[in-house]
């Protein structure tokens, strides 16, 4: 094996031969690899070849992004907040990735003005960010029907917000139409996820699978402070 | 936790004892009582065994239990859906758990053990709801056996029973069949000593409860 500190920075990443970098480019990549040996040189084997079996760039950096917090010995709520972020983004990236407000905007061929009054009378869902913005998931947009259309919003998407309430964050929510669900299988068996069974047209159906989610047994219920004693008759009681 | 079954019992195959002392949990709205045999009059149920067409005076109400803090996860809160993820404000914010205690012996119509002798399947029980917009009844067979048993219990009574009464169904969580339920008809509503509503996302089981089912908790 080829020690890894024989050989140049440069034959190892795969650039074009030739290419030609900013400085702060390369000052990036030296710091990355620099950490990169730090985390790596106190990392368990398993841990590594765990980060090695991911399938994604996104699905590598939650590996490693956990490496590198758990090496600093951090608090388990930092990590949990931690691990919540990067399985969300991995979970993006496979339904089919975010646009920013800008790039909803082109894509759709809104204003923004428009997409903010979507996003306002919950016809879209929209992902808050850490600097404030929101973003879009591409998911739950339908397909242009034609060349000259547009990506569109799914009008069952509002049905199924209003569904959720505020029973589901929106992040929840997201992860759960994100996920295979058993419920949305096809007639054949396969699962579906709900952003699938939405653009095949079955919105009522993963409509009613959140409805079904969210909805408290105990809507009937008397309020807290208002327990029935015991003894009375079940039809006073009910 | 002592569940005794059928014979072991002094019951015939087929029904279980409960056995007083025991704790079971209860999932319920933050704002509602945990002490609730549901559904309201005239209301259909959503529930698993709830009557089969809206609740009138003759139908009983029934109050859903489970054994542990994983039963009340799936039946209250993911319900047969995968949820990644989930938030403990969120949880808390939608959801209170209360424990309740046993103060008798409560005999129940055992689909965990027997379900054969009932005629019954696994499959029969744990059928996954009916989605369909618009559809009368959400478990049509689970529901419909239930209005059977609980005529039964109101009229002849189960034979071999003591006094022929029984105080609802054992059960399996259709999510995870080693968690076991159980609703108790309101006939049963003496039976427990109800404790304090915590929140859900601050119950101490919660975090070992999302490990073993393998979901994220997250604040």
């Amino acid at each position: 094996m080829t020690a890894i500190f024989d050989q140049t920075l440069g034959t190892m990443v795969a650039a074009p031969a030739g290419a030609r970098v900013a400085p702060e480019a390369e000052a990036v990549v030296a710091r990355m690899a620099q950490l990169a040996f730090e985390v790596a040189s106190s990392a368990g084997r398993g841990e590594l070849l765990r980060a090695l079996a991911t399938g994604s760039s996104v699905a590598f950096l939650r590996v490693f992004a956990e490496l590198l917090v758990s090496s600093t010995g951090p608090s388990a709520a930092a990590m949990e907040a931690l691990r919540g972020q990067l399985a969300l983004a991995e979970s993006v990236e496979l339904s089919g990735g975010l646009w920013r407000a800008d790039e909803a905007q082109a894509a759709l061929g809104v204003s923004r003005a428009t997409l903010q009054s979507w996003r306002d009378a919950g016809r879209v869902i929209a992902l808050p960010q850490g600097d404030g913005s929101y973003a879009y998931p591409v998911a739950q947009f339908l397909p242009p029907a034609t060349d000259l259309d547009r990506p569109r919003p799914d009008p069952a998407i509002g049905d199924v917000l209003r569904a959720a309430g505020s029973a589901l964050g929106v992040h929840e929510l997201f992860l759960l139409l994100a996920a295979p669900q058993p419920a949305l299988a096809t007639a054949g068996g396969g699962e579906r996820t709900g952003f699938e069974a939405l653009r095949a047209g079955e919105g009522a159906l993963v409509e009613a699978l959140v409805a079904h989610v969210v909805t408290p047994s105990d809507a009937g219920a008397p309020d807290s402070g208002e327990t029935p004693s015991i003894g009375q008759p079940a039809a006073v009681i009910h | 936790m002592t569940i005794d079954f059928g014979p072991s019992a002094g019951l015939p195959a087929g029904f279980a004892s409960w056995r007083s002392g025991s704790a079971l949990v209860r999932g319920h709205s933050p704002s509602k009582s945990a002490n609730w045999f549901g559904p309201a009059l005239g209301t259909l149920g959503s529930n698993r065994f709830d009557p089969p067409r809206p609740r009138t005076l003759n139908d009983p109400g029934g109050c859903y239990l489970a054994e542990g803090i994983i039963g009340l996860l799936h039946e209250r809160v993911f319900r047969g859906a995968l949820q990644p993820q989930v938030s403990r404000t969120t949880l808390s914010a939608h959801h209170a758990v209360t424990e309740a205690t046993l103060l008798r012996d409560v005999v129940l119509i055992d689909l965990v053990v027997a379900t054969a002798v009932h005629g019954l399947q696994l499959s029969d029980i744990t059928a996954p709801p009916l989605l369909a917009p618009h559809a009368p009844l959400r478990y049509p067979a689970t529901q419909g056996m239930a209005g059977a048993w609980a005529a039964t219990n109101a009229s002849a009574g189960f034979a071999g029973v003591p006094g022929g009464r029984v105080d609802g169904i054992l059960y399996v969580s259709r999510f995870g069949p080693a968690e076991r339920c159980v609703v108790l008809w309101d006939l049963a509503h003496g039976a427990l000593r109800w404790g304090s509503a915590l929140p859900l996302g601050a119950h101490g089981g919660l975090r070992a409860a999302c490990g073993a089912l393998g979901v994220r908790e997250v604040p």
